[in-house]
């Protein structure tokens, strides 16, 4: 029971000593990729039975995401909506629009908190080198996302045959743009005699 | 990192030098982006369902960018290579209180996060020194006593605007002096005996000065613009000004760092120790008599500040306030560092909580040489309060009764202290607890006026 109680007020005191700055971005990042899962459920999170478990599950990855910005519960979120959408079929131009940009704003937000521990504090110039690199990303992407839909849209079919070049490309984009490493080494020690062959 | 190239970093201070560049790897972030948005992307295609794609397309795009950003910048040691941050202080010395600016200065158009380890007596801001910013994270370092810090080693992770890659590195440690505050005393400059050749103290010898001493009759060699003609005008007889000649004399500062004593708990936050108040005591006795353009020594019985040779003027001050502010808190073997000699009517401060017998020998010795002596205790007014006695024992943080009785020790202490303290005071030597700039001003005139008084000889 003491052992409970000293974990409960550690974690409230780990909690107290987050920055404000860091409270933004990673609630932030939460509220987006909530408002996906609800873009998905048609708006209504807790409308059937599918809804609610989507709901549920989508913020306990958020919640792990959140905590922890660098860790994969975020990827696995997003898989959950891309499985959800791909079973719910299509939501229709702007909801797709939408959620593609819901999850792009909760991954930028995610990837700025993962830069500093959460006691630190994000100043203003991070922010806007990070608004500046991600606002082209995503105008590019709803751009042409809208194109794409309304290629569809206008009844163009893909072609059979180009299934296979297709999942060519995917799998060469994915082989270029996919890490070769692992994580990131441990700091190096200054004091550590250096490898003249390194 | 559009536009990478060196870090810019501001001149002056102080800076670690220029590491090897750094390299950048793929983020969890970029993993997620890619993973995310080859396999909707896959299944998009498979499945015919471009809305899939559309979904994800921003999270490729933005992978992309990084991409491209990474190969097209300018002035990179290599494509997947990043230079090497940069940590700077604003100075390497600095008051007792002063406030420095640490700062990480990264390529421009990238983002750093800097963690910097926490120090005994630093604050920082933000508070618990770590932030990110763009091209240069700055905190800043209040310190509130004196010594020697070392500000590092600093933790920085560097990574591109998007924080699609990064890289991390270790910068510093970088030294900081931090001088022992000397605060302006409020005391006269007047010393008992004047020893030296020329400075601003009058002595009691007849000679060349600025002081009237007498008017008296002209005699042969007098200097002719001494003559006195309002007293030769209505005498008839030339008279001359005599005057007291004005000379400087040695100020011998004995410091006993053998001992360390802190405050008890029960103090106020930053409460001094015996060894904070015997260095920022020295610093402002120094600095005061050094200004009136007295030699000043320094002697240290420990081993924690080690001897400073005489001298005068602005160069003494900062010989002894570096000395005084690289004493370390480690205490030595206990072995008293004996003064031998020291030229008589010196005025010798000696700043000692009086505590062990060497260093009281040590004050009879120069008494006894014909030295002025004055003590200054630094001892903590909280230790050895009776006052803060309460009749139960301490508790431990574990809210269990403490087995150690250090306040009531403290007491016994002091009170068997006492006796030393009045003995030393019938011969002649004044004992002042240190309460700052105003301290010394009474002991100083008391010490001029016992000068003349008798003093008990034990026989």
């Amino acid at each position: 029971m003491r052992s409970l109680v000293e974990g409960v007020a550690q974690a409230i005191a780990d909690l107290r000593i987050v920055d404000p700055s860091q409270w933004a971005l990673r609630l932030g990042a939460l509220a987006a990729l909530l408002l996906a899962a609800a873009l998905v459920t048609g708006m209504a999170p807790f409308g059937s039975p599918q809804a609610v478990l989507l709901t549920l599950v989508v913020l306990l990855l958020g919640l792990l995401q959140t905590a922890r910005p660098d860790a994969d519960a975020g990827l696995v979120a997003f898989c959950v909506l891309v499985i959800a959408v791909v079973i719910a079929g299509p939501l229709g131009a702007g909801a797709t629009l939408a959620l593609a940009a819901l999850l792009m704003v909760s991954h930028a937000l995610w990837a700025l908190a993962a830069s500093v521990p959460a006691h630190g504090v994000v100043r203003r110039g991070a922010l806007a080198a990070t608004v500046r690199r991600a606002l082209p990303a995503l105008g590019i992407g709803l751009v042409a996302g809208a194109g794409l839909l309304a290629l569809a849209g206008a009844g163009a079919a893909v072609p059979a045959w180009l299934m296979i070049p297709g999942v060519v490309a995917v799998v060469v984009l994915l082989v270029l743009l996919l890490p070769r490493d692992g994580a990131p080494p441990a700091p190096r020690d200054p004091t550590a005699p250096r490898d003249p062959a390194a | 990192m559009s536009g990478s190239a060196q870090p810019r970093v501001p001149s002056g201070g102080v800076r670690t030098p220029a590491g090897p560049p750094l390299r950048l790897r793929p983020t969890p972030a970029h993993t997620r982006a890619v993973v995310a948005g080859g396999g909707a992307g896959a299944i998009a295609v498979l499945a015919g369902r471009p809305d899939l794609l559309v979904v994800v397309l921003p999270l490729l795009v933005w992978a992309l960018l990084a991409h491209a950003a990474l190969l097209l910048r300018a002035g990179a040691p290599g494509p997947m290579a990043e230079p090497a941050p940069v940590l700077r202080l604003g100075t390497d010395r600095l008051p007792e209180g002063g406030t420095v600016r640490a700062s990480v200065h990264v390529a421009p158009g990238t983002v750093a996060g800097v963690v910097l380890p926490p120090r005994a007596h630093a604050y920082t801001t933000p508070r618990y020194a770590t932030a990110a910013d763009a091209d240069a994270v700055s905190l800043s370092l209040t310190v509130r006593r004196w010594g020697n810090y070392r500000i590092g080693p600093v933790h920085v992770q560097v990574a591109d605007a998007a924080g699609a890659f990064r890289a991390q590195s270790v910068l510093g440690p970088l030294d900081l002096q931090v001088t022992p505050d000397s605060p302006i005393l409020e005391a006269p400059v007047d010393v008992p005996s004047v020893i030296g050749i020329s400075g601003a103290h009058i002595s009691r010898r007849r000679g060349p000065g600025t002081a009237l001493a007498d008017v008296r009759p002209f005699q042969a060699g007098d200097r002719l613009h001494r003559i006195n003609w309002r007293v030769t005008s209505r005498t008839g007889t030339m008279h001359t000004n005599a005057t007291f000649s004005e000379q400087d004399t040695d100020v011998l500062l004995v410091t006993d760092t053998l001992v360390d004593i802190p405050p008890l708990p029960s103090a106020p936050p930053e409460s001094p120790s015996s060894l904070d108040v015997t260095v920022r005591a020295s610093a402002a006795v120094a600095r005061h008599y050094l200004a009136a353009g007295d030699r000043v020594a320094l002697h240290d019985l420990g081993h924690l500040i080690g001897p400073v040779r005489a001298g005068t003027g602005p160069r003494q001050l900062r010989v002894l306030t570096d000395a005084l502010s690289r004493a370390t808190r480690e205490i030595g073997s206990g072995r008293a560092v004996r003064l031998r000699t020291v030229r008589t009517g010196t005025l010798t401060v000696v700043f000692s909580p009086l505590l062990s017998e060497p260093v009281i020998a040590q004050v009879g010795d120069l008494v006894a040489q014909g030295a002025d002596v004055i003590v200054v205790d630094p001892l903590p007014l909280s230790v050895g309060d009776a006052s803060a006695l309460h009749g139960r024992p301490e508790r431990r943080p574990d809210g269990r009764a403490s087995d150690r009785f250090w306040a009531e020790a403290w007491v016994m202490r002091r009170l068997l202290r006492e006796q030393i303290v009045r003995e030393l005071r019938e011969r002649g030597v004044p004992v002042t607890a240190w309460e700052g700039p105003a301290s010394l001003a009474p002991v100083v005139l008391s010490l001029m006026a016992a000068g003349s008084a008798p003093r008990i000889r034990r026989s």
